[in-house]
């Protein structure tokens, strides 16, 4: 029997999408480092898991002649034969993430957290909730692994895990 | 003489297109000059986007101004929002003073944030 260490240090790791295109569907996913204990039990009771980004985009590009929005003669929202004008930012900056109660697009939170005690025996854990995709906890897992965060056998359980729960909290105990 | 770098933030739902937004610098030049300011210049222009979805933007206009005083700052941009009715408001950033000034604030109110506010800048230029 493996006997758990309480004074193992603990480190969170949070995924999720923090921003959609409003046009194509795609989205920018983000990872967390989380270090404080009472914003992980937040994120885990799911009183706060929304994602607010903040960017500075210094170019706008229009969605109809891909010209820059600021020259081009189109204006965003109106329709030009069956297409509407929208603008797709193009020179992007991230300036800053906030984890809100209620975010602006309810699709920007986090999905997933791997929690990491480190200690004699580490032990990691991972949080999966709900998903807008079913193919963005494998991601996420698969970006844990590579980013070295869990280990291969690690992300293996996980992912072994996930295929057959689509939601849950997943224990390895290396 | 220290300059002044302060962050004009102009509430818009899209982006500004070219001609629009050369009037506006222009307009806010102009403003400052005309409160004694003629080295006021624009440093930089971006749009920053604080929600999740790109729906509503804000315009930021970085200007570097010689004008020692809130006072002065203000009543620029007070002329400049007079001149420009359709914006309503602007915010007015520095490292330490965050004030919003509107078209239709009447002289009594835009001293109050002078009151507020005038010591911070200083103090700001002088370090």
């Amino acid at each position: 029997m493996k006997v758990r260490n309480p004074n193992k240090t603990m480190t969170a790791f949070a995924f999720g999408p923090a921003q959609y295109a409003s046009d194509t569907g795609g989205y920018i996913s983000v990872g967390l480092k989380l270090t404080n204990e009472e914003m992980v039990s937040k994120i885990i009771s799911g009183e706060c898991r929304g994602l607010s980004p903040e960017w500075i985009v210094r170019k706008w590009e229009c969605s109809i002649c891909h010209e820059n929005l600021e020259e081009c003669p189109h204006e965003v929202g109106k329709r030009y034969g069956t297409l509407i004008c929208s603008m797709i930012a193009t020179d992007i900056e991230g300036t800053g993430l906030s984890l809100v109660t209620l975010p602006e697009d309810p699709r920007c939170r986090i999905v997933d957290m791997l929690v990491v005690k480190n200690g004699k025996n580490p032990e990691y854990i991972w949080y999966g909730f709900r998903v807008n995709s079913e193919l963005d906890r494998f991601k996420n897992i698969q970006e844990a692994h590579e980013k070295r965060l869990i280990p291969e056998k690690v992300a293996f359980f996980f992912a072994k895990f996930f295929a057959i729960n689509s939601e849950g909290k997943a224990v390895f105990l290396a | 003489m220290g300059l002044t770098k302060l962050e004009l933030r102009f509430p818009c739902e899209v982006p500004i297109k070219k001609p629009k937004k050369d009037r506006l610098i222009e307009d806010i030049i102009t403003s400052f000059q005309n409160v004694g300011d003629s080295s006021a210049k624009v440093e930089d222009s971006y749009y920053e986007t604080k929600r999740a979805m790109p729906e509503a933007v804000t315009w930021v206009l970085v200007v570097l101004t010689a004008l020692g005083n809130i006072a002065s700052i203000a009543l620029a941009v007070r002329e400049f929002l007079k001149k420009n009715s359709d914006i309503k408001e602007l915010r007015i950033q520095t490292k330490s003073i965050d004030i919003v000034i509107k078209g239709n604030m009447s002289d009594e109110e835009i001293l109050k944030i002078i009151a507020e506010g005038r010591k911070i800048i200083e103090s700001e230029k002088s370090k």
